[in-house]
């Protein structure tokens, strides 16, 4: 397409996608320092604070959902999914608030609620924005890997052999673009959802799989453009040629010669894509056709916090600002990644 | 050029087969019988044998393709090649037209979005423009926060607590609903008037996320092009500043948005879904949405056909309009 | 609970009968005056406006105010209403042929449809032969199909002559007059085509009359000039608008931008609704509906099958928390039960089987230990995908977690619940259902959903799998019975059933809702249709 890499998803899935795409070619373009590379890339990316900000927050975050989850439920003494029907208003039906001792019926003690209950169920609001955090990161870092694996498998190929791979992966691009992708991936999640929902490995929720096969399926054709575009690029450098010339089969060229320069833009591309795979996870779980209940995540607190809308608004912050630091935090190493292997962009 | 246009309208029309294809076979893989649910609680196996004819879903998928693609062609061969109104289907659960609902749906639709973009290319284009005149400066760093969380907070939840904030506690704007541009026969309430009373919260929701790239890519585009040489040429002719801005700089640097601006909104037409969710809007979004809900089939895959084709006219007219700018494109 | 239950799923499309509850009639105040337009908010849209194809709760309200029938329910609360009386016929039809010929003589002068046309024993005739034309695929074909010729439009059962409606049954039939007045049999004029599509705004010869549907939007209801009968008509218009979400509805009915909120408003503003106005006095009206919420046990599968099956179903009967299973419908969403038939339906006697208040884990296990299942079997709860559907299912998986059962929810879209669960051989245990009366007979709960000898392949409305020849030689005799003895038998099979070998465990009875502005002067709500639009007045 002539408009080449500067096209834009309407959707919040492809939103990382564009902050990606509009330093596409700069990244692209880097040229290959064999030695002090990633020390340089080190000592530029140590000197921006904001990044290493947003860097330490999402280990911090990540610490929190698979360290801090399980040691909270063991501290508060009850898990995210148990039913306290103590911690429900009996007069009116509307869960506790923040800050709340609830009677658990199974100890005959108080058990202690930080963000009161979630609804009806009574169930530890603040267990389950923990646990949701789980959830968003499975679902963000395996469509992450699968989208990157697919598009990078690809775009390499088709900027490699160009000719009829070359045209093959381009349609195919093409098509994929064309569709609506949220109303798409809306209703594809809920024909053929039911069936994929109860797949699980044992680990995950209900709804995991389905989502990350989804945003895989979606999600391939960002990175597959930007990959071709650096492989078309180097493919022309006069080392590659070298290679060629002392025979090196095309399967060498691509893993010593081609693919360690694709690792900046890699990386810089999968930072910025999960933010937008978690803000994309919040939204179809919001409309009902992501995670599953019981299993919480942030999108389906964000949904239940409806109904207590004009009672309880409290319960719609904090599933909403969960996603918004995480995402900030994000982007900002994703800023910041970008500018370290780049030192030319102007931000 | 004419050998270009008839190249991409082509593809264009394959494209669009292509996708209606993907659609029918994953909508109509459904675990769900329409037929049975036509029926009702007390669905009787002879009520379920009518339904399932009229519906057509007796028949072969690829039969049901074959009458579906059939009825939206804008032509007709039988008795004679004549010119016919192309035709979506009808719902399953209330029979109505497809046609007749996305026609109803796709004004408010366009009403958000077209809205939603004027109101973020109010916020853009003077924000970006200044912060990028002046880098790191107060406003600069004020705008590159307002990015920053603008496209990190989810629109639900913008939505969610514009709701809330200025319309449930300030009681200022409508929670929900939509109102007509046009006031029809005996109804007051709708109007030019109470139709943007209704939809300034969700422009403002959908504008946030889109203002927040936008601020970033003007700001981006307008550095960059004032650092190009024949900026730096005209400043050291003498030429005013006004003049070099608005000849060289900003024009240069905004057509890019122009373009970016005419692909966001093909896409968003196709369904401004969580703001329409949010704010209960009846365009496309909530349509779609709605229709899945219930597996109102032809519905769902109206919307969908609808919203394809706006993606593929839109990305055609910016193509065909970079051919006309641009003649390198033509040529290759 | 109910209208969010189906309409949130709109396919399972269900008229709403319900027959007085016990005692508790509708005080209403009629002060108000004539004249004047309603603004009812629905959710949204009723499926068909066309009356042959309406088969929802919304479209069956607005039905009772614009059809005229031959028999209806009056105008009134409580039992009264509740009670059949000649409308459009002149008496109560002559049965003769050992049940099978009913004989209705029409006499409707007081009234012409809305057109100017008037209307005669044909136009009856023509409503029966429009649900039967197969082309039209109406929903109502389960409801008369035991008419000789049915099958086919015309229908050659139904003959008219003169003012006479003269209609054949195949077999006796005690359940027929009440079947008739039904909104798919009230008069049609006999040019009304016969569109699949259905008519949007047909004529009618009731008090009112549709006179504009645009589809997802707006339904507009004006009264009709030619009716002269004695049905009250006081509201000028009616309209209806389409679309605005449970929340806005609750806030434009507090300021009075809508009178009506036939959509419902967030279940967890009910427990505000009911402070502020107080209950059934003047804005806030809660009423029993004729509808049970049940989990149906699968009778196919090994640990529900025979008696020691029906144990299984006894200890879960115990074992489940009826308190905090209703309590996620919202305040005052429904009364707890332990039977099949509601309160309110003729027949019903309230036995006191199972424990009301929450759970008894005690019997219940040792229930469970009699019937021989092993701690720690799985159960496979289907349920649908509604965040209410899921909490209840958390809460049954929790309750029998405490007798050793490991429940496995599975959640489908409803639809997609419906039709798996109708297909013999799906591989669950537990499915969490509904039911609201199609009309107010015994025979819509007990025969319809537990008569084994009527299960197939697919498409079955006895979830529970339930086949016992006992009952179900009971069912079809008690089907034949007519008045008091035809209840009682319906009666004794409720308890026995539920006592003896369980089905289902039972867990609540729907309550209406109603939530109205403070404009509206006289309220009625008719026990069949729920709010009487007729019969509402404006201060």
């Amino acid at each position: 397409m002539a408009t080449g890499e500067k096209e834009i998803l309407g959707s919040s899935a492809g939103l990382a996608g564009a902050v990606a795409i509009e330093s596409g070619t700069e990244l692209g373009e880097l040229e290959v320092k064999a030695r002090g590379y990633w020390e340089q890339v080190w000592i530029r990316f140590k000197r921006d604070k904001i990044a290493l900000m947003g860097g330490v927050t999402i280990i911090l975050l990540l610490l929190s959902a698979f360290v801090g989850a399980p040691l909270a439920k063991h501290w508060l003494g009850h898990g995210p999914n148990d039913l306290f029907f103590s911690a429900v208003t009996p007069d009116t039906l509307l869960p506790v608030g923040p800050f709340t001792h609830v009677l658990d019926p199974n100890t005959g003690k108080n058990t202690f609620f930080i963000l009161g209950a979630d609804g009806t169920l009574g169930r530890d609001e603040f267990l389950r924005i923990l646990y949701g955090a789980q959830v968003s990161f499975e679902v963000a870092l395996l469509s992450c890997l699968g989208s990157m694996t697919l598009g990078v498998l690809l775009g390499s190929m088709a900027g490699y052999f160009r000719g009829w791979v070359d045209t093959v992966v381009s349609r195919l691009t093409e098509i994929t673009m064309a569709f609506p992708q949220l109303l798409f991936i809306i209703a594809l999640a809920s024909t053929v959802g039911d069936s994929m929902n109860n797949i699980t490995f044992g680990i995950f929720g209900q709804g995991v799989v389905t989502l990350v096969v989804v945003f895989t399926a979606f999600g391939w054709f960002y990175p597959a453009r930007i990959i071709r575009a650096v492989v078309l690029s180097l493919r022309e450098k006069e080392f590659i040629e070298a290679a060629r010339m002392t025979g090196s089969s095309d399967w060498r060229i691509i893993r010593s010669h081609i693919l360690p320069h694709l690792i900046a833009p890699i990386i810089v591309y999968s930072t910025l894509s999960i933010a937008g795979l978690i803000l994309a996870e919040a939204g179809l779980s919001f409309l009902g056709v992501g995670i599953k209940l019981p299993t919480s995540s942030w999108g389906n607190l964000l949904q239940g916090a409806t109904e207590f809308y004009t009672q309880q608004p409290w319960l719609m912050v904090w599933p909403g600002l969960a996603v918004l630091i995480t995402t900030l935090a994000f982007n900002l190493l994703g800023d910041g990644l970008r500018d370290a292997f780049d030192p030319r962009a102007t931000h | 050029m004419l050998r270009y246009l008839i190249r991409r309208l082509l593809w264009a029309v394959l494209l669009f087969v292509a996708v209606t294809i993907v659609t029918y076979i994953i909508f109509y893989a459904i675990p769900a019988d329409p037929a049975r649910l036509a029926c009702g609680q007390r669905a009787t196996p002879e009520c379920i044998k009518r339904a399932a004819h009229y519906l057509g879903t007796d028949r072969p998928l690829y039969f049901q393709y074959y009458k579906f693609f059939g009825r939206l062609m804008p032509f007709s061969f039988r008795g004679g090649p004549h010119l016919k109104e192309p035709r979506l289907g009808r719902s399953f659960t209330n029979r109505q037209s497809v046609n007749s609902v996305v026609a109803h749906a796709a004004p408010v639709t366009a009403s958000l979005v077209f809205g939603g973009a004027v109101f973020w290319m109010l916020i853009a284009l003077p924000v970006g423009i200044l912060s990028a005149l002046r880098p790191r400066s107060l406003l600069d760093r004020i705008a590159m926060v307002f990015v920053l969380v603008g496209i990190s907070a989810h629109p639900v939840w913008i939505g969610l607590l514009f709701a809330y904030f200025f319309g449930f506690k300030a009681g200022l704007f409508p929670i929900t609903g939509y109102s007509d541009f046009f006031a029809h026969s005996g109804d007051t309430s709708a109007g030019p008037v109470q139709w943007a009373y209704h939809l300034v919260l969700p422009w403002a929701t959908f504008a946030i996320l889109f203002a927040a790239l936008y601020v970033r890519m003007i700001r981006a585009n307008v550095m960059e092009t004032l650092n190009e040489d024949y900026v730096r040429t005209a400043r050291a002719k003498g030429a005013p500043e006004w003049l070099v801005m608005r000849s060289h700089v900003l024009r240069n640097a905004l057509l890019p948005v122009v373009t970016m601006l005419g692909m966001d909104i093909g896409i968003a037409l196709g369904g401004a879904i969580f703001t329409e969710s949010v704010y209960g809007l009846p365009g496309l979004g909530k349509t779609a949405i709605t229709a899945i809900d219930s597996f109102d089939l032809p519905t769902t895959q109206g919307v969908v056909v609808f919203a394809t084709l706006v993606i593929i006219v839109f990305n055609l007219i910016i193509d065909l309009l970079y051919a006309v700018i641009d003649p390198r494109i033509r040529l290759s | 609970m109910s209208r969010k239950l189906w309409l949130s799923t709109v396919l399972v499309v269900i008229g709403l009968f319900s027959v007085l509850a016990g005692g508790a009639s509708a005080k209403s105040s009629h002060a108000g005056a004539t004249g004047g337009t309603l603004t009812v908010d629905l959710l949204s849209d009723v499926d068909y406006t066309d009356p042959a194809l309406d088969y929802l709760s919304t479209g069956w309200e607005i039905e009772y105010a614009t059809c005229l029938k031959l028999m209806n329910y009056p105008d009134a609360n409580g039992a009264k209403g509740a009670q059949l009386v000649p409308e459009a016929a002149a008496g109560f039809p002559k049965v003769s042929n050992n049940g099978k010929t009913y004989d209705f003589t029409v006499n409707a002068g007081f009234t012409k449809f809305s057109d100017g046309s008037p209307v005669t024993a044909a136009n009856f005739k023509a409503a029966i032969d429009r649900d039967a034309d197969p082309k039209m695929q109406s929903p109502a074909v389960a409801f008369f199909s035991d008419i000789v010729g049915s099958s086919k439009s015309p229908v050659s059962g139904v003959k008219v002559k003169g003012n006479h409606l003269i209609i054949n049954l195949t077999q006796n039939a005690p359940d027929f007059v009440a079947r008739m007045a039904m909104p798919f049999f009230c008069a049609v004029p006999t040019n009304l085509p016969h569109d699949p599509n259905g008519v949007l705004a047909p004529p009618s010869a009731g008090p009112y009359y549709i006179s504009e549907h645009t589809p997802n939007k707006s339904i507009t209801v004006k009264r009709n000039p030619n009716y002269k009968g004695k049905r009250p008509h006081n509201l000028t218009q009616i309209n209806y608008v389409i679309g605005n979400s449970q929340a806005a509805t609750y806030l434009r009915a507090q300021q009075g931008a809508t009178d009506y909120a036939a959509g419902g408003i967030p279940s967890a503003s009910y427990a505000e609704a009911a402070s502020k106005y107080g209950v059934n006095k003047a804005q806030f009206w809660v009423k029993p509906q004729l509808g049970v919420r049940y989990l149906a046990f699968n009778h196919d599968r090994p640990e529900f099958k025979g008696a020691k099956g029906a144990l299984l179903a006894k200890a879960v009967n115990y074992a489940i928390d009826r308190k905090a299973i209703l309590a996620q419908g919202g305040y005052l969403g429904g009364k707890r039960t332990d039977q099949i038939l509601p309160p309110g339906m003729a027949g019903f006697r309230d036995a006191n089987l199972y424990p009301l208040k929450g759970a008894d884990p005690t019997t219940a296990k040792k229930y469970a230990a009699q019937s021989g299942v092993a701690s720690g079997t799985g159960i496979e709860y289907y349920t649908s995908s509604t965040a209410a559907s899921a909490a209840v299912g958390q809460i049954v998986q929790y309750d029998l977690k405490q007798i050793g059962l490991n429940v496995n929810i599975h959640q489908f879209a409803r639809a997609v619940q419906i039709d798996k669960e109708g297909t013999r051989g799906e591989p669950f245990d537990i499915t969490s259902e509904g039911w609201i009366a199609d009309y107010a007979d015994p025979f819509d709960f007990i025969n319809v959903l537990l008569d084994g000898g009527n299960l197939h392949a697919s498409n079955n409305n006895n979830v529970a799998y339930f086949n016992d020849p006992a009952y179900n030689k009971q069912m079809n005799s008690a089907a034949l019975l007519s008045g008091a003895p035809r209840y009682k038998a319906y009666s004794n099979l409720d308890v026995a059933m539920m006592h003896d070998n369980p089905p289902w465990a039972a867990t609540s009875n729907f309550n209406d809702r109603i939530l109205l502005s403070s404009k509206v002067g006289c309220f009625t709500f008719n026990a069949t249709y729920s709010v009487d639009l007729a019969a509402i007045c404006l201060k």
